[in-house]
């Protein structure tokens, strides 16, 4: 069973990744994540195990997979088909028999239905990651851990971590730090840079908006933080503003105020404006998109805001 | 430009960056763009003329007479304000006639109106006088049956015609109506002797000639109308001398009266006598760019490498107080905007192969110094840069050589001049395409110093010779046939057989399959070599072009006594296009997989789904489901090994067969003197894509092909670091007519300085890789839809289309979507 620990659950693998992190790089998506922010562009990525997506304009209506379900999850319907997504999360996401899992996915010719996740080994990931080495010197690019929440797959965290360290790799990841720190702590000599995420101060409205608390991810932040002012790590904090909920020139300010006050050292702040690209994937999945119809913050917002930022010595880079 | 547009575009660089240009530019730019494309009458009522009065002339003397007259007697202007005299019609984008080559689209759309009269085209329209059309008809009348389109007709085999017109697998329409063009002169030399010193050559040779043997009297014929056509030449200037100076006599304006006497006092000079200065050199190479696009209606006739060419007059003028960096720009400019005017006309059949205004006058900038292998790169490879951006017309095109050593400066000048999406410049890659050069017999030095002569061909300035850009060759159809033992389905005509006499129902392996791929394709490539040297020929004998031959390549025509058609060139190798690559590879991957390792669906339901277009759904599976299995099969442009390397060996069989066959200069003086293989479509994979039937890649039939060598539309998902993977592992080496590869990118991923790192970063990935060339739209898709609703915000909106540019406005609808669908390579 030692080998099942080395896998992980991957929902993609992204080359020509040009924003998270310096230059050309490939982001690795792992699956899963302990939060459940309501903004959440990738809703995909919440839940840790493979699970079922419908996109419905690619269907072809030839209900192959209506035929192929041995669970009966999959029904006709107009224009397309509809999945009972319960039946599906029961079966085969967390159905004892994998082997056969998704067979619904195999009969479709068109690719409409797939399946979200992949299980991988660290050095099924590398394989696809290596594949632009030249352009990660060249462009001083690298290898990029997202998703979802890398840290709650630890042990493979770690694993790919030291592998890509081995094979000459800048390494980033992008982290919510709700994680035990002895995890946090194993993974941070393997990397080049660390984005944490911030994304709200007041405990209760954390809880609100993302389940859970921030008690834990703000003592992380802290340490991480003392770690960085010994070692060679680059830290930098990440806040999504989302209108509404944490987006007026107060909320940013007492953050940056926070990062000054607990981080010194760390003078990267950097504001993601929120975007709603991410809202037709949850129907795919079979969920409901919470937020409703927020409209993403202006440029003239986000200009605000960033004064806000650099006027407290923080930089966006 | 409305300023909404602009604020809809804040990414569009294009849109939001104004272009730079002196008022005297900007009113010219003004000028040309005000005049709409048109038919000029002057050149075919003299042709026509010298050819009913004298019978008794062979052909290369009634040539080089006919070009006399024209440039003797056809209109000519200044543009107002211009600083250079030259122009190739009676108004600017007028197109001459050329109905010594062919009438019969003349007849049929000028006169008859079908498929439409050619100013009420759907796209490429011509405006023209009904009032001229008697002058036409007599015209026509007198050449009909005697062009060369007509004796080519006459002299094809009839399954080579059948080859064109009814499969559609090899085409050569374009050399059926002009000349073959596709080459540099010898610029230094040129404009260090003058053409009084061509004329003195050719007397000095005709002093030791042996009048009394074939070859005497044969060599003889070519040097006097070499000398012929060289004084039309110094004429053709003298009367721009005459015009500067009346018009400068006329000019109320005491400075422009002044730039026309000076301008007069060029034109006396050059080209007649070496030109000294900057100003003379650029006002040399512009008569030579039109003398001999007037003698031909060939393209590719390309300035070449300038900013190595005119560096010296550069630093001496600058040096001796002539000439700053303000003025040589605006000179440069102003050389552009006149490049600008010249027109190609062509038939509405030949245009879908043509979309835009693809004339190939090619300017190559930068690349290493042939002597010493170093950079070359100057301070007129940067000014150039800056004049593609702030002139921003469609001629001539560009191409900039890029090497290890090219400055880390000089590459982000261009990353910037590319960001602007014009498309222009195109990069190609020395690392490769010097080798492949010299793997034909090139020189190093020779090879060093090449320049784009076309979409992607290289040349090299005054020694290589036709013929670059010959037939059209189309893969994806001839995997077609090959799928049904040799026939092809729309047309039912079979030509030839599979060797194995087997189609994809009785195929046994992929093996069989790919044996009767190459049978067919080494059938074609025959008769592409029937047509062209046909076309060669006939060439020979009837249509020799003195000035090309003297110009292009003058040293060794000179030396050597006869033209280039007849062997004349240093250099001489006949390029193909092949339309369809990646088609072609991700169709014979489908089959590999699906029928064979696989076993999904058998030979015999693919067979029945292509030929029912993928829409019979009585089958199990249906046809739609087999279309959705075909497509969902790996494509080349993702890096996937498995594929790449299949359609790595469908071009690479290209590249070996074609050597194999000799072209008509073989064995008479030039190097080479075989077939060799590109990737250019121009547009053709428009047209060729219409008449392909469905493919087991699941294209549905109809539908445009991939261009060039860039994987098909929309199937090259994992991003451009991928796409540029799979490009390269072609071996491109072997592909020494060039390659050609779109890239789209879109500009938000090359904002600020980030973006043009990355775009050097990604030029330098692919070039270290071994790709050999690249173009790129920068445009999102965005744009272009609202350009569609809109064109009259985006009038000026340049695109990349497959070897050169063209306003998107103006283009085909058929042609704007496929330039849509062409990947967008995104985060």
């Amino acid at each position: 069973m030692t080998d099942e620990k080395k896998k992980g659950v991957i929902f993609d693998i992204q080359r020509w990744s040009l924003h998270d992190g310096p230059g050309i790089r490939t982001n690795v998506f792992f699956k899963g994540c302990p939060l459940s922010c309501q903004w959440c562009s990738n809703p995909e990525s919440q839940e840790f195990c493979r699970e079922p997506a419908l996109f419905g304009d690619k269907c072809i209506h030839c209900l192959s997979c209506v035929e192929h379900c041995p669970h009966g999850a999959i029904h006709t319907s107009d224009p397309w088909i509809r999945l009972d997504y319960e039946i599906c999360r029961g079966r085969c996401s967390r159905g004892a028999e994998q082997e056969n899992a998704f067979c619904c996915t195999k009969a479709c010719y068109a690719q409409a239905l797939t399946v979200m996740g992949e299980v991988m080994t660290a050095d099924m990931v590398l394989e696809e990651v290596m594949r632009d080495e030249g352009i990660y010197r060249s462009s001083g690019g690298g290898v990029t851990m997202t998703g979802g929440e890398p840290l709650a797959q630890p042990e493979f965290l770690l694993e790919l971590l030291t592998a890509a360290k081995e094979r000459g790799l800048h390494t980033v990841m992008e982290s919510s730090m709700f994680a035990e720190w002895d995890k946090i702590q194993a993974c941070l000599p393997y990397l080049d840079v660390l984005f944490m995420d911030m994304k709200l101060l007041p405990e209760e409205k954390h809880v609100k908006y993302t389940g859970v608390s921030n008690q834990i991810i703000l003592d992380n932040i802290r340490r991480a933080a003392a770690y960085a002012r010994t070692h060679r790590l680059e830290l930098a904090v990440r806040t999504p503003v989302i209108p509404g909920i944490n987006d007026t020139s107060g909320d940013i300010a007492a953050m940056a105020d926070w990062i000054k006050k607990h981080l010194p050292g760390v003078e990267r702040y950097e504001l993601l404006p929120y975007h709603r690209l991410g809202r037709g994937k949850y129907r795919n999945i079979g969920r409901e998109y919470q937020l409703g119809d927020i409209v993403p913050p202006s440029k003239e917002k986000m200009k605000e805001l960033e004064a806000v930022v650099s006027k407290l010595g923080l930089r966006r880079e | 430009m409305s300023t909404d547009t602009i604020e809809q575009e804040p990414l569009h660089y294009q849109m939001c960056q104004k272009p730079e240009r002196t008022e005297r530019i900007d009113r010219l730019y003004e000028y040309v763009g005000a005049s709409r494309v048109g038919m000029c009458m002057e050149r075919g009522r003299i042709i026509t003329k010298v050819y009913q009065e004298n019978r008794a002339l062979l052909p290369i003397q009634l040539r080089a007479v006919s070009l006399k007259e024209i440039l003797n007697h056809m209109s000519l202007y200044i543009l107002p304000g211009s600083l250079l005299a030259g122009n190739q019609a009676s108004r600017p984008n007028y197109a001459p006639l050329f109905p010594e080559y062919a009438v019969d689209f003349l007849e049929e759309e000028f006169i008859g109106g079908s498929p439409y009269y050619p100013d009420e085209r759907p796209a490429d329209r011509i405006e023209y006088r009904r009032s001229d059309m008697p002058e036409l008809e007599e015209i026509i009348r007198f050449w009909k049956g005697n062009t060369h389109k007509d004796r080519l007709y006459a002299n094809l085999p009839a399954e080579a015609i059948s080859a064109q017109d009814d499969v559609g697998a090899v085409n050569i329409v374009n050399f059926m109506h002009g000349g073959c063009g596709h080459l540099t002169p010898p610029w230094p030399w040129l404009f260090t002797h003058g053409l009084k010193e061509v004329i003195r050559l050719c007397d000095q040779h005709m002093a030791e000639l042996e009048m009394w043997t074939v070859e005497g009297i044969e060599k003889h014929r070519f040097y006097l109308a070499a000398k012929t056509v060289c004084q039309a030449m110094i004429d053709y200037a003298h009367r721009y001398r005459d015009l500067a100076a009346e018009l400068a006599e006329q000019e109320p304006d005491a400075k422009r009266a002044e730039e026309l006497r000076e301008l007069s006092r060029i034109c006396g000079k050059v080209p007649e006598h070496p030109a000294d200065t900057f100003h003379e050199a650029l006002q040399f190479m512009t008569f030579v760019q039109f003398g001999i696009q007037i003698e031909d209606n060939a393209q590719g006739i390309s300035p070449g490498r300038f900013d190595q060419v005119m560096i010296p007059y550069y630093r001496k003028d600058v040096e001796e107080g002539r000439l700053t960096r303000e003025s040589a720009v605006e000179l440069i400019q102003n050389f552009f905007v006149l490049l600008s005017t010249v027109e190609r006309m062509r038939s509405w059949d030949d245009t879908a192969y043509f979309r835009g205004k693809p004339i190939f006058q090619n300017l190559t900038t930068g690349g290493i110094d042939p002597e010493t292998g170093e950079d070359a790169t100057n301070e007129l490879s940067y000014i150039i840069m800056d004049c593609i951006a702030n002139t921003r017309t469609l001629q001539p095109s560009h191409y900039v050589r890029w090497h290890k050593k090219t400055p880390e400066e000089f590459k982000l000048k261009i990353a910037e001049t590319i960001r602007l999406g014009t498309g222009f410049p195109a990069v190609a890659n020395d690392e490769l395409y010097i080798p492949a050069m010299m793997n034909r017999g090139y020189s190093r030095k020779d090879a060093s110093d090449y320049c784009i002569v076309g979409c992607a061909e290289p040349g090299v300035a005054g020694l290589r010779g036709g013929r670059t850009g010959a037939a059209w060759f189309c893969l994806a159809k001839i995997l077609e046939v090959s799928l049904y033992n040799g026939k092809d389905p729309a047309s039912g005509v079979t030509l030839h057989e599979n060797q194995n006499g087997k189609d994809l129902e009785s195929f046994e392996s992929f093996e069989e399959v790919w044996d009767a791929f190459q049978d067919q394709m080494r059938y074609y490539a025959g008769i592409h070599a029937v047509m062209d040297n046909t076309t060669d020929r006939l060439w020979e004998e009837y249509m020799e072009e003195p000035l090309t031959s003297v110009m292009g390549c003058t040293l060794t025509v000179l030396e050597r006594g006869k033209s280039i058609k007849r062997g004349g060139a240093k250099y001489d190798f006949t390029g193909n296009e092949t339309i369809g690559t990646a088609n072609t590879g991700n169709s014979l991957y489908a089959i590999k997989k699906l029928v064979f390792d696989d076993k999904m669906i058998t030979g015999k339901q693919l067979k029945h789904a292509l030929l029912t277009n993928f829409e019979d759904l009585t089958t199990n599976p249906t046809g739609p489901q087999i279309q959705q299995m075909c497509l969902h099969v790996p494509k080349y442009g993702n890096d996937v090994e498995e594929v790449d390397k299949i359609v790595s060996r469908v071009l690479e069989s290209v590249c070996e067969e074609l050597p194999k066959y000799k072209n008509t200069r073989y064995g008479r003086g030039p190097i080479g003197g075989i077939f060799q293989a590109s990737t250019t479509t121009v547009s053709s994979n428009t047209p060729f894509g219409l008449l392909t039937g469905a493919l087991p890649d699941g294209r549905p039939g109809g539908m445009s092909l991939s261009d060039g060598q860039s994987p098909m539309r929309g199937t090259d998902t994992k991003g451009p670091t991928a796409a540029v993977r799979s490009v390269s592992r072609c071996n491109n080496l072997i592909l020494s007519e060039g390659s050609l590869y779109n890239l789209k990118l879109l500009p938000q991923d090359l904002s600020e300085d980030a973006g043009l790192n990355r775009l050097v970063n990604l030029s330098d990935y692919y070039f270290s890789l071994g790709g050999m060339q690249m173009q790129f739209n920068v445009v999102s898709r965005e744009t272009l839809l609202r350009a569609q609703q809109d064109p009259a915000k985006y009038q000026n909106l340049i695109v990349r289309v497959a070897g050169y540019s063209a306003y998107f406005v103006n283009l085909e609808k058929k042609v704007q979507q496929d330039i849509i669908e062409r990947t967008e390579e995104r985060l």
